[in-house]
């Protein structure tokens, strides 16, 4: 009997484990919020930092640094595909971007897709902020709303530019859209960019104290301007810029080094700048300038890698000046690659090398490192050993986006030196001048452009230097010497008289472009708003092909003014999206 | 003289049949012979030898019967009605032919229990009896009187009930003659486990022919010549006993159940089953067969010895091998679930030691896993933990193994000239004129004193600076760095286990110690476990018991396994020129070199930074069970289990200013986490049989199991000091980090099991299960899988006539059932937002050094999601052929439907982790095979046995999502991407360019399609595909299947005396590995050192008498292209390993005795000896994710083992 008890109990107890509560199986995630929470003021801004975080390329999604590479702000893999840098390294790290620097890429390159990825994240994150403000109805006052909107609009816009840029024409998503997946590219979105930058110029703030990070009516206007000319609407572009420049809220700061430092940020000279952050409680100081991740020089004498993105030779020439102190035109007049400067290409760092006397834009100094010539306060580049792979990527290395050993301590992350805190000014006081100078141009005003591009240069050419080194050996015995009372070059830079015609101006203007903002990732796109890549690509590939042996048989399309559409967005949105005819 | 016979009516089993046929024969021989000796007139005190051929099911033993009799005859012969009894409950009568000679019964009896059916029928008989397990024991009355009457009385020829069609041939053999005068006489009793007496038992006085049986009591008396006599108790289905009878008189022992030469008992789930009466498909591996491995890890230890498992093993210390069984069924996680005693666990099996394990089942297909429903549709490798029996002295046994593991493989390496020498090649086949930062610009290339710096022959050392300037000479002469890295390890494996039981209680106790070097300096394992197991009966209707393990591991030193990072991986990087050391002696900055160099550390100086990196875990696995009989035939268990794991890591590393990134701070990252898991489950099982020939047992059960992890990580750096009391997080003064996470699930169940049989011929297995999941939404929280199978026992059929004298068992097994797989992380019904520092935080006050809050979108939810649901049916045919073969084959097909997929969203959605749908199909079939071959001679000198399990499978996807043409593309290596899957391949392939080998003529480099500016001499020639004229990526497709057609394992082993010899074979035939570290070692990936290939090899070189014998193409500066992807780096990774050979020795008896010690082993192995493959890399057999199947970046290779080693029994 009493095992029958017992058996009975035990079947009680067996029938009350299967009443098991409905509870038991509800299990919601840790640590994470769920849409509805964010409906806030707090949130809406919180939404609005997440979308502000993803300006560096730096994102959520596949890729890690490559993805940083190619969604970069500097834009630094498709520059490769200009004359101004190389991808570099060695040949088989990133084929990926080895592909987008000899016009190889196809519709299923790493790189392209990578960009559609971090740009279209953004793009989603400014919808969430603007999802999330209409969400928050009257809990978010209509001032505060309008400054979220506009950075927002902002935002849209400028991921949406930077997509526009590359492709023929792109989906344009935003917050109305129900479906993301179905908004086709049947049209290029310049109107609604312009759409969208024009509400942040009407409702964006002049400044926000202690926070300038955030766009401003000013980055508005300038980014609007910027669109107007990538369509040849220099009218349009003329009048915003015209508001930057009245504002006179800008000026030019007192050294062009001091756009490419961690510690003259935010400056008179910024309009709009992407903020980098190191050593702030993350591992590798992934908030720093992404780019800096694998585009610094890659050698025994600094604590930086990877040695991408390197400076054509083409470039360098470019910093050719006459005894005038002016750029080699080619009209009426040689031209800066007529002929090469000498270089150390094949040349042991222990062998004598003797650097150009050749007049030089001493800017040339500031973004190039080259043998001969002191490496910041890094020492003296010393040409072979300061470069990884010297056959695949030439002599010279990047300097705008390294920093300085005296600045190390605040600007690079102390546990993964390749991070840096330097911001990456998109938009500058330079820029607008400089734009403004072509708008001048097309409306035929050269006296204007001039004094304009005059501005730019004068700043550039009363402006500190390198010093003079006189070593033309770096044997392990060769003790360095450099005299700081000599500069480093024989440089010289004036500024122009007189433009003597609309195409002298146009190339001017143009050139001043390069010498002032070589290496920031706009080089390749304004070559094509100018209608200038092809000419300026195929003469490349034919002067290069003498120094860097795969560039022989590379073969510059008209096509390559465009990337293609990614193929995986391709097959994943068949009957909305479409290729590029020309693909 | 008394007069044996054999009562046989139950339908017999296979195994017992054989046994039945051999005992009888024997028994046969052994009573001519006496009936020779009597008619030689020799005079001898015999007892009688009696034979008892038990057919015991140990459930229906453990259980008995309940069922009702009806019987009528009339004057009917004893035994007549015997068998009617037989055939209705299933008892087997034991008896003398001679106590029922003209015997009759007349009885009437309706519906009656078997005791009054009993009772009646021996009434009016001079007959008792007694039931003992399933046994009705029948004696005379007078016991006493049998053995003062019938001692001298002749023995006729017996004849086997059945089996009259046994042949014998007249023996003609001498029988000795004792001396009786000196003879005693012993009188005792021979029990079973429990202290029942056990009827039957043949005792034999050793080397005589002297003997008696036991009575129904089990007790016996039985003269012997002296008292250094020796007898020998045996009994079927019990280990033999030899007693030295001294100068007792009086002797009882206690004889113990033989569990191999009973019915073979399967643990199946929630249960266990008589393996003849299985309908599913699942495999056994033999605890030895764990035990006895070279490897101290119970899944490593697998490989070759499951056929449908195909099993990879990893070669860092103390690494878990990966197990599929048959095939993948998913893209998603494949893992099989491991239950131990009854306990589901997370993760690996390695922290528990092969000692503490009794039995390993692998369950494989739906009718045997959808028991565990939607955790089972991966298979489920049920494990139980040792346990003694009753009434069981204890038997402790300890194991101790020592031995040596050594690495046997190495790439083939350019020496520091030849490296120099085709450096010269490549510029001069590029066509540029050669200047290296080291070897300089001459005509050939020179080896300078100094690599920093770089290419110098003289520097002034007082400017050396570790940091600034680390001045570092070359090696002329070479390092060796494999030599450098390279360990001959030690592994130390020390195991006692204990097992024993009283007449109500039972209890398996072990405790182990392991440690094992890698064989890479500076890495190893160690592993500390106890384990308790107790159970206690009370009266035989309740049992409670507990089993309870604990381990302790700690895995240190860098055991990166494969890729770049690895050590192998790194071995690629460094060159013979290169030192280890700097000038100064300090770490040579390998990383920081011009024109060569590693591209991520110096290898050395890594595996010493990371020496003291460790992660320890502590691994409690315990349950407590109560079990109730309150009826015959009914067992009520509640079981309580917790898994509690709690793990525990600590990195400390130095400055590495010689690094290319250098760690400019000291730092430590420490993290804990722990998982704890509780697992309730409750059945009923109850077995009855109905009318003597249908047997069935019901299952019910309910299971709840709940989980939740945790973990806390925290890092620091800047500390002062870094001696071994200083590493502790508060010492750190710069960089504070901390990061911590949790996640839950839980499952509710509900199940059942039928399984059916007549007469054990017809069997029928039914299962269903219901499970509640909080991984999936509200809307498909519920799910059932059910499953059905069947056998046919043919050989028990009585057509089969006289086939059953060579095919001795026959089944055959048809089974279809769905089981479930839900690994899919634990919420992906939510939509979430979430705040990361690095992914959504932006300095937006300008900071350079500090950040402000983002948000950002983190998961999109899918509320739909449901398991995954796999169904399986399979074909099984199990066949025993003449007596010694046991063949099992199995043919089976596993449909995956509703493969959960996180669909390839456009990107344009915005990026979040993408929830799973339920969308894909995939279908694999394969076969299992299995043979046996077992010498059965028990007696003879020599023995041998062979085993081959083959096991093949195809993997296909036949949806993965509404998107025809959706690929799973693998993840990137060194920015490519080698594997992609979709409708119509496995999962995964290998993917890229076709090549159709080197251009030799120029002529051909014109004539082919064009592949941009890529095309000439020397280069790959690769194919368009797609013949569209141009070579693009378009022209990619399916170059390679990692997927082997066949995995097989041979074992043999051959005993000869008190040696035995075991080899065992393990090969993986057709499949395909991407050997990626070629891309190193052949192309200029980066700027490291290459293998002898690229300059011996490659098209153009001049060690080549002709170009079409090269096995690479041209050697250049610029071969982005001929990296590619591509068929140049599939092989063939086919292999055929004898994989151990094992040589042993008992000591014999007579020693043993004098040692006080029932057994000792010393044995002495090797493993991984030979290996015949064509593959060109370190190991053809290697670990690799799902994903990435079959891809060699830096595996480590398998070691070479030499293990000694010793097992005592006590």
């Amino acid at each position: 009997m009493k095992k029958i008890k017992a058996g009975i109990a035990f079947l009680y107890l067996f029938l009350c484990t299967t009443a098991c509560h409905e509870d038991f199986l509800k299990k919601g995630p840790w640590g994470a919020v769920t849409p509805g929470d964010l409906n806030t003021l707090t949130g809406v801004n919180y939404l609005l930092i997440g979308t502000y975080s993803l300006l560096d390329g730096w994102g959520t999604g596949i890729g890690g640094q490559n993805a940083g590479s190619a969604g970069s702000i500097r834009n630094w893999v498709w520059d490769t595909a200009s004359d101004d840098a190389y991808k570099a390294s060695t040949p088989g790290d990133l084929t990926p971007a080895g592909e987008v620097e000899r016009y190889e890429a196809l519709p299923t390159n790493q790189m392209i897709e990578f960009k559609w990825m971090v740009s279209y994240d953004g793009i989603s994150r400014a919808n969430d902020v603007m999802k999330a403000l209409e969400l928050a109805g009257t809990g978010i006052s209509d001032g505060d709303r309008r400054v979220l909107e506009g950075q927002a609009r902002f935002l849209r816009a400028f991921f949406h530019f930077r997509m526009q840029q590359m492709h023929y024409q792109i989906p344009y998503i935003t917050e109305k859209v129900e479906d993301p997946k179905l908004v086709s590219n049947d049209h290029p979105v310049w109107d609604e960019i312009e759409s969208d930058l024009q509400f942040a110029v009407e409702n964006l703030p002049e400044s926000f104290p202690g926070e300038p990070g955030r766009a401003t009516k000013w980055a508005a206007l300038t980014a609007k301007a910027y669109v107007h000319m990538f369509q040849q609407e220099y009218g349009q572009a003329k009048v915003l810029l015209d508001e930057v420049i009245n504002s006179n809220r800008f000026a030019l700061v007192d050294s062009f080094y001091h756009n490419y430092t961690s510690y003259t940020e935010n400056n008179i000279e910024s309009i709009f700048e992407i903020q980098s952050s190191v050593n702030d409680g993350t591992v590798q100081g992934q908030n720093g300038n992404a780019d800096s991740w694998l585009t610094l020089p890659f050698n025994r004498f600094m604590p930086t890698c990877c040695g991408f993105y390197q400076p054509s030779h083409d470039l360098v020439d470019a910093f050719k000046v006459d005894a005038n102190g002016l750029p080699l035109l080619g009209i009426n007049g040689a031209r800066y690659d007529d002929e090469s400067l000498p270089n150390d290409m094949g040349i042991n760092s222990e062998d004598n090398y003797v650097p150009t006397d050749h007049l030089l834009d001493p800017r040339l100094d500031w973004t190039v490192g080259r043998r001969g010539i002191p490496y910041l306060d890094w020492g003296v580049h010393s040409g072979k050993e300061w470069v990884r792979d010297q056959e695949n990527g030439g002599p010279y290395n990047t300097k705008k986006q390294m920093y300085t050993q005296a600045e190390r301590a605040q600007a690079a992350e102390n546990t993964y030196a390749r991070a840096s805190a330097i911001n990456y000014r998109v938009y500058r006081y330079a820029h607008v001048l400089l734009w403004r100078a072509e708008c001048a141009i097309e409306e035929n005003d050269l006296e204007l452009a001039k004094n304009l591009i005059n501005q730019v240069r004068r700043r550039a050419a009363d402006d500190m230097v390198m010093g003079k080194v006189s070593n033309t050996r770096f044997g392990a015995t060769d003790q360095i010497m450099v005299d700081w009372s000599k500069p480093a070059a024989n440089y010289l830079l004036k500024e122009y008289q007189a433009f003597p015609s609309q195409e002298y101006a146009r190339e001017a203007v143009r050139m001043e472009l390069r010498l002032e903002t070589a290496l920031e990732g706009n080089r390749f796109f304004d070559l094509v708003r100018w209608g200038a890549d092809y000419d300026a690509m195929t003469k490349f590939i034919v002067k290069d092909s003498k120094y860097r042996i795969f560039m022989r048989g590379a073969v510059y399309d008209r096509k390559n003014a465009k990337w293609p559409i990614p193929q995986s967005q391709l097959d994943l949105q068949k009957g909305v999206l479409i290729q590029d005819p020309q693909f | 003289m008394k007069f044996c016979a054999i009562g046989i009516v139950m339908p017999v089993l296979w195994r017992n049949t054989r046994m039945i046929l051999e005992k009888a024969r024997e028994e046969a021989l052994k009573a001519l012979r006496l009936e020779q000796g009597i008619k030689k007139r020799l005079v001898m005190q015999l007892k009688l030898i009696t034979i008892l051929l038990v057919v015991t099911l140990v459930q229906a033993g453990a259980t008995g019967y309940s069922q009702k009799i009806t019987l009528s005859e009339k004057n009917s012969m004893a035994e007549k009605v015997f068998r009617s009894i037989e055939k209705q409950t299933g008892y087997v009568f034991f008896y003398d032919h001679a106590d029922l000679q003209n015997t009759r019964i007349s009885i009437d009896l309706k519906g009656v229990t078997l005791n009054e059916a009993l009772d009646r029928c021996f009434a009016e008989l001079p007959l008792s009896y007694k039931i003992i397990g399933n046994t009705i024991a029948v004696k005379r009355k007078t016991v006493k009187a049998i053995s003062e009457k019938v001692d001298y009385v002749p023995v006729p020829i017996p004849v086997p009930s059945l089996r009259n069609q046994l042949n014998f041939r007249e023996p003609n053999i001498e029988i000795g003659v004792p001396d009786i005068l000196s003879e005693r006489r012993i009188t005792g009793r021979v029990t079973d486990e429990r202290g029942e007496g056990l009827p039957g038992v043949s005792i034999l006085v050793k080397g005589t022919q002297q003997g008696t049986t036991t009575d129904a009591e089990g007790s016996f008396n039985v003269n012997v010549p002296d008292e250094k006599a020796v007898l020998v108790f045996s009994y079927v289905g019990y280990v033999s006993e030899e007693v030295v009878v001294s100068n007792r008189s009086n002797l009882d022992v206690t004889l113990l159940v033989d569990e191999k030469a009973l019915e073979e008992v399967v643990v199946v789930g929630y249960g266990t089953q008589r393996k003849v009466s299985l309908t599913g498909s699942l495999s056994t591996v033999e605890s030895a067969v764990i035990k006895n491995n070279a490897v101290g890890s119970v899944s490593q230890a697998l490989q070759g010895n499951v056929a449908g498992a195909t099993i990879t093993n990893a070669n860092t210390p103390g690494s878990d091998a990966k197990i599929r069984i048959r095939g993948l069924s998913t893209i998603n996680n494949n893992n099989p679930l491991w239950v131990v005693d009854g306990v589901p666990r997370t993760g690996g099996i390695n922290q528990i030691s092969p000692s503490e394990i009794e039995t390993i089942t692998i369950l494989k297909d739906a009718s045997a896993t959808a028991i565990y429903g939607a955790r089972g549709a991966n298979g489920v490798i049920l494990v139980t933990t040792i346990r003694g029996k009753k009434s069981q002295a204890p038997q402790i046994s300890l194991n101790i193994k020592y031995g040596t593991l050594k690495n046997i493989r190495q790439y083939d390496m350019l020496d520091v000239n030849e490296l120099g020498e085709m450096l010269w090649l490549q510029y001069k086949n590029s066509g540029i004129a050669p200047s290296h930062p080291i070897f300089g610009s001459g005509a050939e290339p020179r080896i300078p004193k100094y690599l920093i710096p770089a290419g110098a022959d003289d520097v002034d050392l007082n400017r050396y600076d570790r940091v600034s300037f680390p001045i570092t000479e070359t090696n002329p002469a070479g390092t060796d760095w494999y030599n450098e890295i390279f360990n001959k390890g030690v592994l130390k494996d020390y195991s006692l286990t204990v097992t024993g039981g009283s007449s109500n209680t039972t209890y398996g106790f072990s405790a182990s110690a392991l440690k094992e070097d890698g064989i890479v300096i500076k890495t190893g394992y160690e592993r500390y476990t106890v384990r308790s197991n107790i159970a206690f009966e009370h009266k035989n209707w309740l049992e409670i018991g507990e089993n309870f393990g604990l381990s302790y591991t700690n895995d240190w030193g860098d055991q990166r396994q494969n890729g770049e990072g690895s050590i192998f991986g790194q071995l690629l990087d460094v060159s013979g020129i290169m030192p280890i050391y700097d000038v100064m002696g300090n770490w040579a900055p390998l990383t920081r070199l011009t024109g060569i160099q590693a591209n991520l550390f110096h290898p050395l100086a890594e595996l010493e930074y990371r020496r003291d990196q460790r992660t320890q875990n502590l691994t409690f696995n315990g349950n407590t069970y109560l079990r109730l009989s309150p009826i015959k035939g009914l067992s009520l268990k509640t079981q309580f289990g917790v898994n509690y794991g709690h793990s525990h890591s600590k990195t400390p590393l130095e400055i590495n200013p010689e690094s290319y990134v250098a760690r400019v701070f000291a730092e430590l990252s420490e993290s804990y986490s722990k998982g704890f898991t509780w697992n309730w489950i409750n059945t009923a099982d109850y077995f009855l049989t109905i009318g003597g020939k249908h047997n069935v047992d019901f299952l019910i059960g309910t299971e709840a199991i709940s989980s939740l992890s945790e973990s806390l990580g925290a890092s620091r750096n800047q500390f002062l000091l870094t001696s071994d009391n200083y590493w502790v997080m508060d010492a750190g003064e710069g960089n504070i980090q901390n990061s911590g996470s949790a996640s839950d699930w839980s499952t509710f169940s509900v199940f059942g099991r039928i399984n059916y049989d007549y007469e054990g011929k017809y069997l029928v297995s039914g299962t269903l299960r219901r499970d509640g999941s909080s991984r999936f939404g509200a809307n498909n929280r519920y799910g059932m899988f059910p499953a059905l199978s069947m056998g046919w026992v043919i050989s028990q059929e009585s057509f089969m006539g006289e086939a059953i004298n060579w095919m001795n068992f026959l089944k055959l097994r048809y089974s279809w059932g769905k089981a479930g797989n839900d690994q899919i992380g634990n919420y992906n019904e939510f939509t979430t937002f979430n705040q990361n520092r690095i992914l959504s935080y932006y300095p937006i006050t300008g900071s350079n050094n500090g950040l402000t809050t983002g948000f950002q979108s983190a998961v999109f939810g899918n509320p739909n999601a449901r398991w995954e649901s796999t169904t399986t049916t399979n074909l099984g045919v199990d066949v025993t052929l003449f007596r010694n073969f046991d063949i099992v084959l199995d043919l089976w097909k596993r449909n995956t439907n509703d493969m959960l997929y996180r669909e390839t969203l456009p990107l344009v959605v915005g990026q979040a982790t993408i929830p799973f749908v339920n969308i894909g199909d995939m279908q694999n079939r394969g076969f299992d095979f299995q043979v046996d071959y077992k010498s059965r001679q028990q007696d003879r000198d020599l023995n041998f046995s062979v085993g081959l399990v083959l096991s093949h499978y195809k993997n296909k996807i036949l949806k993965l999502s509404n998107n025809e043409s959706e690929a799973i593309i693998g993840s990137a290596v060194r920015d490519q991407i080698y594997t992609r899957a979709q409708i119509g391949t496995s999962f995964p392939q290998f993917f890229g360019y076709q090549v159709d080998g080197l251009f030799q003529t120029q002529e051909e480099v014109d004539a082919y399609p064009q592949f941009g500016s890529y095309n000439a001499l020397g280069r790959f020639k690769f194919k368009d595909v797609n013949e569209d004229g141009v070579i693009d990526d378009l022209d990619r497709t399916y170059i390679g299947n990692p997927h082997p057609d066949f995995t097989s394992g041979l074992n043999g082993s051959i005993q000869y005396k008190n040696f035995d010899l075991g080899i065992s074979f393990y090969a993986s035939i057709g499949n395909d590995i991407i050997n990626l570290n070629r891309r190193t070692l052949d192309f200029n990936l980066f700027q490291k050192n290459r293998g002898k290939g690229r300059l011996y090899e490659s098209w153009g070189s001049p060690y080549l008498s002709d170009n079409r014998d090269a096995k690479m193409p041209i050697a250049e500066i610029n071969d982005a292209v001929s990296q590619l992807p591509s068929s140049y780096f599939v092989e063939d990774g086919s292999f055929l390993r004898l994989q151990s050979v094992q040589l042993g020795f008992n000591v014999p008896k007579g020693i043993l005795d004098r040692l006080f010690l029932k057994q000792l082993r010393v044995y002495g192995m090797v493993t991984n000896l030979l290996t015949w493959t064509k593959y060109s890399g370190l190991d053809p057999q290697m670990q690799t994710n799902d994903n990435s199947f079959g891809m060699d970046i830096g595996e480590w290779p398998t070691p070479r083992r030499f293990v000694f080693g010793i097992n005592i029994n006590l």
